[in-house]
């Protein structure tokens, strides 16, 4: 049996960048292209809507296997035991995430800051504990060092998925353009 | 085969010794009395949140309420509403579960919440079969049709049906040995009365179904659970003697006597159950929490779920006799938690090693033999499945739901109207309490990430923003603290003073208790006979080892309250660490004379009489909190070493043994005043390889988490810098070498004065008295532990013996 590629962490960890990558390595994503691009994810989402449906019905993963499909945190909790999968997880400086995300409400939620840290860290706590107590393969992608130290990060991702795809191809997506809200406070 | 012998097991709501000791005084309680002449008395534990459907399923699984899944009072129905709490939602198996596994036969009557009931291994009547119907069907006394799922087996309804006492049954003679008046009222219709006749016939009805099942039926177990005693305490304790000022002289008059009336009532229940059973079954008589009936009972109901929960008292009662029991005796240390483990034990059977409860081994004469299993839940055998219900039982649900929102436990909601948002508000509501459930236990993560999921700031409840609070100042989480504090502050939801106390303990915890003194003393002045407050301010003080304000804190809690045993033990522990031991030795036994389960008074006690050299007292004392905490490795360490002094091979070779099997280790300890000579010792120990863990400058005000148990493990070094101020905060679990960089606080000031850029030579009184203290606190501290391997070093140059 194929396994399933999920891609998860926290929204605005780079979960999208990584679905670009894993679609320039020509793996097939399950997709149903009703969240369009925009200004915050230029190259589009890579979403599946009944993934916000997975703690009901998570039966859209018979149709997985093989494929990549983006779950954040911690709603991999729901995944079918009954299948496959390997994990790739998107870690990213809280501060920049908790930025990332008041900047695309575009609400001034500083005075929540704390509260939505608080609850990251849990979501960020059961996933892994999830991902562990299951024996389920993952793998942790910093976007930080990735922006920075690209080439060393994305071997570390093609080793782990033993992708045939080319260095070069891989690091055109990553394209530093789209670090934004990094230094902004 | 033996025969087995059988158990009685009687359920009180919210019974409480200081009524009962009152009336047993004056010879009016004489069944209950006899069972304590010839058994074991003690004090019963509650959890926190103190809600009886909650309690009454931890009393009867052993597990707390994140473990069994009974939350609250009400749960939604799976049809878009809502229904009394029920059987349902309960995850884990129940006593009566366990007993039919092992083919052992039970009646239980009346258990809360019991209903569907299940078909065990006997007879099972439910909470709602006493329960009448609701608004004006509730006159019809002829219509009342049994409610569904309430008797098993089913054939049992004929027999049971008309033992049933309806509230228009109760006579008003019926009512007047509660209220002697009833008949010259003018206002008979009062609503007061009508809640009298309602419990009066719940009541009756429950026990004549007991009665009638222990007679007719056979029997190993009979559960028999009474909620009227809380119904009438809720309902008339404000009237009990003596009256306070905001109470009426008129409805004093008439209801004073209706609280000591329920318990005479339940006393003459009791007394027809002793009279149906022999000599040879074990009775047991207990209570969910206690109520107030003193000084401390609340002028006024907080206006939220569950409010009237505020007069219920800590501790329920604990009463059991039969054979292999003590006589005559009082036990301690029980909690609800302790009763199906107990009853286990009393049946020799085992216990599961899941369960959060203990056996209370201190009833029985001699060792009791206990027997163990991982689980009841996987044992494969049948343990009774609850009855099929086919419609929802609207009339009896409804009418139960009426009386829950009667009593003040569940919000008046329209039924019908605004459905989704009422079971909205029940599941965030259960899931409060179920946060409640997890900090008490001391999860705090947990309670912490439930609370900030159902917080709400359109519709804030200072309730849970309280708890949040709390949970994030215990969880170290001061950002998160002081952001809710904010929010608090302007949505205006709690007053100054209660913002004010969470600062200052956001401040003691950060580091800087003089603020949060400060704030602390700021609020005494508006609340000076806040207990509480005073508590908190005396262990603040003690922390600092500032002995008479602290002492000056526990007095004036004394003055308000002279029972209370906390407060002696904070007095012991300020003349502990002033080493006046004998004055702390005799708050510590003041401590234990009011509230003997209480383990780290023992503790301290141990400590003190070994460190006046009373070794065999000393040793003698430890023993037994050996007992009441068994996994303290600090105890162990106190008796090796007082072994060793009084020279008694065996017991210091057992103790050896014992702490090699716990003990993770050793960890060496750098330390001392933060002048320029420690500053130089760590620097010249890292030049010479030696990796420091926690290496941070030394005068970097970082915080150490010491609230996580494990806070050392995090620090991997051949040696560790731990500040002076943390060495309270060292666990027993490792063993420490110390080396302590001695240095003349005077030079520490001056050098410390440089680093905060104020001329060298500058004399800095506070600090300096500061330095003085610490050097003091860590002397002291030094002194009182057991087995401790310091090396004091003067010229660090010696320090290359540890290289």
């Amino acid at each position: 049996m194929e396994e399933i590629l999920v891609v998860t962490g926290l929204p605005r960890s780079g979960t999208s960048l990584m679905m670009q990558l894993i679609n320039r390595a020509n793996i097939p994503i399950l997709s149903d292209g009703k969240r369009e691009s925009d200004i915050s994810n230029p190259e589009g989402y890579y979403e599946l809507e009944a993934v916000k449906g997975i703690v009901a019905d998570n039966s859209f993963l018979k149709e997985a296997p093989g494929k990549a499909v983006k779950i954040v945190a911690p709603l991999p909790m729901y995944l079918d035991l009954k299948l496959k999968y390997k994990v790739v997880f998107m870690r990213r400086e809280m501060d920049e995430i908790l930025r990332s995300q008041e900047k695309m409400l575009q609400k001034d939620q500083i005075s929540e800051r704390e509260k939505f840290r608080t609850i990251y860290e849990f979501h960020l706590k059961k996933t892994y504990r999830f991902l562990l107590e299951n024996d389920i393969p993952f793998i942790d992608v910093n976007y930080n060092r990735l922006m920075v130290d690209s080439e060393k990060e994305l071997e570390k991702f093609k080793d782990f998925l033993n992708l045939n795809a080319s260095l070069q191809e891989l690091l055109e997506v990553v394209r530093p353009d789209l670090y934004r809200n990094r230094n902004e406070k | 085969m033996k025969k087995r012998n059988k158990v009685l097991l009687v359920g009180w709501d919210s019974a409480d010794w200081k009524v009962i000791d009152k009336l047993m005084a004056q010879g009016k309680m004489p069944a209950l009395k006899s069972l304590i002449d010839s058994g074991v008395r003690g004090k019963i534990a509650t959890m926190d949140p103190p809600l009886s459907p909650m309690l009454w399923t931890s009393m009867a699984t052993g597990k707390r309420p994140f473990k069994h899944g009974v939350l609250g009072f009400v749960e939604p129905d799976g049809q878009g509403g809502i229904r009394p709490v029920s059987s349902r939602y309960r995850k884990v198996k129940a006593v009566w579960n366990m007993l039919t596994m092992e083919g052992i036969k039970s009646n239980i009557v009346g258990w809360w919440p019991s209903n569907p009931v299940e078909s065990i291994n006997g007879c099972m009547v439910s909470n709602l079969f006493q329960q009448e119907k609701k608004g004006s069907e509730l006159l019809d006394v002829s219509n009342w049709p049994v409610a569904e799922a309430s008797v098993y087996p089913e054939s049992l309804i004929d027999q049971l049906k008309d033992l049933r006492v309806h509230p228009l049954e109760i006579s008003l003679n019926l009512i007047s040995p509660f209220v002697p008046d009833v008949l010259k009222m003018e206002r008979q219709e009062d609503q007061k009365l009508m809640i009298l006749s309602k419990f009066l016939a719940h009541a009756t009805t429950v026990h004549a179904v007991a009665t009638e099942l222990m007679e007719t039926q056979e029997w190993d177990f009979t559960a028999v659970y009474h909620d009227a005693l809380d119904h009438f305490s809720h309902g008339y304790m404000r009237f009990y003697p003596p009256r306070r000022e905001h109470v009426e002289k008129e409805d004093y008059d008439l209801y004073k006597n209706v609280v000591d009336g329920a318990y005479i009532f339940h006393d003459m229940m009791l007394e027809r159950l002793l009279g149906m059973i022999d000599n040879d079954t074990t009775v047991i008589v207990v209570s969910d929490h206690g109520f107030h009936s003193d000084h401390l009972r609340p002028i006024s109901i907080p206006k939220v779920p569950s409010g009237p929960a505020i007069e219920h008292a800590p501790y329920g009662i604990f009463v059991a006799k039969g054979p292999g029991i003590k006589k005559g005796e009082q036990i301690f240390g029980a909690s609800v938690l302790d009763v199906t483990p107990t009853l286990l034990a009393i049946m020799d059977l085992p216990i599961g090693k899941d369960m959060d409860g203990k056996p209370l081994t201190s009833i029985f004469e001699g060792e009791k033999e206990l027997k163990y299993i991982e689980s009841w839940e996987n044992v494969d055998k049948y343990g009774g499945e609850l009855l099929d219900t086919a419609n929802n039982q609207t009339s009896n649900n409804e009418a139960a739901l009426q009386q829950l929102i009667d009593l003040g436990y569940i919000d008046d909601v329209a039924q019908g109207e605004g459905g989704s948002d009422q079971i909205k508000a029940q599941i965030k509501e259960n899931n409060f309490y179920l946060a409640k459930s997890y900090a008490s236990a001391g999860f705090n993560e947990e309670s912490l990430e439930i609370l900030l999921e159902i917080e709400d700031k359109s519709k804030p409840d200072y309730r849970i923003l309280t708890d949040i609070v709390n949970c994030a100042i215990r969880t170290k989480r001061y950002n998160l603290a002081k952001e809710y504090i904010a929010f608090i502050r302007k949505a205006k939801v709690l007053g100054e003073n209660q913002l004010d106390i969470m600062e200052a303990k956001i401040q003691i915890g950060m580091n800087q208790p003089m603020e949060g003194i400060q704030l602390l003393n700021k609020v005494l002045k508006e609340m000076p006979d806040s207990i509480d407050l005073l508590m908190d301010l005396g262990r603040v003080y003690n922390a600092i080892q500032k002995k008479q304000n602290a002492l000056d804190c526990f007095n004036r809690v004394l003055n308000y309250d002279p029972e209370n045993a906390y407060a002696y033990y904070g007095k012991g522990l300020a003349y502990l660490r002033a080493e006046d031991y004998e004055n702390a030795v005799e708050e510590f036994l003041n401590a234990i004379e009011r509230l003997y389960h209480f383990p780290v008074a023992h503790l301290h006690l141990g400590e003190t009489l070994a460190l006046m050299k009373e070794y065999q007292a000393a040793i003698d004392t430890l023993e037994l909190v050996r007992t009441m905490m068994p996994r303290v490795t600090k105890i162990y360490r106190w008796l090796l070493d007082l072994y060793e002094v009084t020279e008694n091979e065996q017991k210091t070779r057992e103790y050896k043994a014992i702490l090699s099997k716990i003990q993770l280790g050793t960890k060496t300890i750098i330390s001392g005043l933060p002048g320029e000579k420690l500053f130089q010792a760590l620097e010249s120990l890292s030049n010479k390889n030696v990796h420091i863990g926690n290496s941070k400058d030394v005068f970097n005000s970082q915080v150490l988490n010491v609230m996580n148990p494990d806070w050392l493990s995090e620090y991997t070094g051949d040696v560790i810098y731990v500040p002076m101020q943390y060495f309270g905060a060292l666990n027993a679990k490792f063993e420490y070498k110390f080396i302590f960089i001695k240095d003349e606080p005077e030079q520490v000031m001056d050098y410390m004065n440089g680093l905060m850029k104020m001329r060298k030579s500058s004399f800095n009184p506070e600090l300096l008295a500061d330095l003085l203290n610490l050097e003091k606190g860590t002397m002291s501290w030094f002194n009182q532990q057991p087995n401790l391997d310091i090396s004091y070093i003067n010229d660090i140059r010696k320090l290359d013996v540890f290289v």
